[in-house]
């Protein structure tokens, strides 16, 4: 192989990217031509410039992601059992007030018959005023009569 | 934060920002980018099955947006790109590779940056840039030797 054929293959050969067989061949020239060996550490050293010169990524970056993505105080897998539980309870709770309907029934009875003897008293009371009305007619025609 | 999502940001977030800062040769272009493409990846989180997929994701997005980006910025005028490169990575500041980079072609430049910066196999790189493992061979072996060009140049 040409100096110039394995100068083409030198990046591939740092990056890994060649089979067993040219990795063999690249490695037994670099060995034997000392320009081959000297093209070999620049493009290497390439890769080490690339790594020298890269910055860290400003650290406001992180900063707006977590206020953007903010856990909640309750993470879901910490709700998911409490809603269970709160169903649970919603359960319960249900089954004793269908224990308890006969006195909910009874409940019902004693608040309609208080309604009902309310608009008695209501009615009641507007036919005693349109009485007293009618009272009034009486005295003031009997007034006018005088 | 959750901590698939912490431990995601930290694995990744150094390289998403160099590539972008390489794409772009702009600090403030890079942030934005690297903040926006987290943000747009942890919306979706719960969409992808397997970390190889979560990168392949915001590699792609990261490049395309850089581009997207370099592109637009070609179109405004001079006087808009002036302003830009007010916050370029300064020339005088030993990062000469950065300075570089910026000569070769975008389509050039980004499987390069994915190969040194991200430390991806050209095979990652054609699942990323959705190209053949051949052309994401030559294109990084083409920028790498206009890069020793350069630098020789340089020196
Ligand atoms: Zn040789």
């Amino acid at each position: 192989m040409k100096c110039t054929d394995i100068e083409s293959l030198l990046y591939d050969y740092i990056k890994n990217e060649l089979s067993p067989a040219r990795v063999s061949l690249v490695k037994r020239h670099i060995k034997e031509c000392r320009s081959c060996e000297r093209r070999y550490f620049e493009t290497k050293g390439l890769s080490t410039l690339f790594n020298a010169e890269s910055a860290a990524p400003p650290k406001k970056i992180l900063k707006n992601l977590r206020k953007k993505y903010k856990t909640p105080f309750f993470p879901a897998r910490l709700l998911r059992p409490a809603f269970t539980l709160m169903t649970v309870l919603m359960l319960a709770a249900g089954s004793f007030f269908a224990a308890n309907s006969i006195n909910k029934s009874k409940e019902l009875e004693l608040s309609s018959f208080l309604y009902d003897s309310y608009n008695i008293s209501v009615e009641y009371y507007h036919d005693e005023q349109t009485n007293t009305t009618r009272v009034a007619d009486f005295f003031e025609i009997a007034s006018t009569n005088y | 934060m959750e901590k698939r999502l912490e431990v995601i940001y930290k694995e990744n977030s150094r390289y998403v920002f160099n590539i972008a800062l390489g794409m772009l040769k702009n600090r403030d272009d890079a942030e934005d980018i690297t903040q926006n493409v987290f943000i747009k990846l942890f919306d979706s989180i719960n969409s992808f099955r397997g970390d190889a997929n979560i990168k392949t994701y915001l590699y792609r997005m990261t490049i395309n947006r850089c581009i997207d980006l370099i592109r637009q910025r070609k179109m405004q005028d001079n006087k808009m790109d002036r302003i830009a490169q007010k916050n370029s990575v300064p020339a005088d500041s030993g990062f000469i590779l950065w300075d570089l980079l910026d000569k070769l072609d975008i389509n050039h430049r980004a499987p390069l940056l994915l190969s040194e910066v991200g430390g991806f196999s050209y095979k990652e790189i054609s699942k990323i840039l959705e190209i053949k493992e051949g052309t994401v061979k030559s294109r990084v072996n083409r920028a790498i030797n206009r890069l020793k060009d350069l630098i020789d140049k340089e020196d």
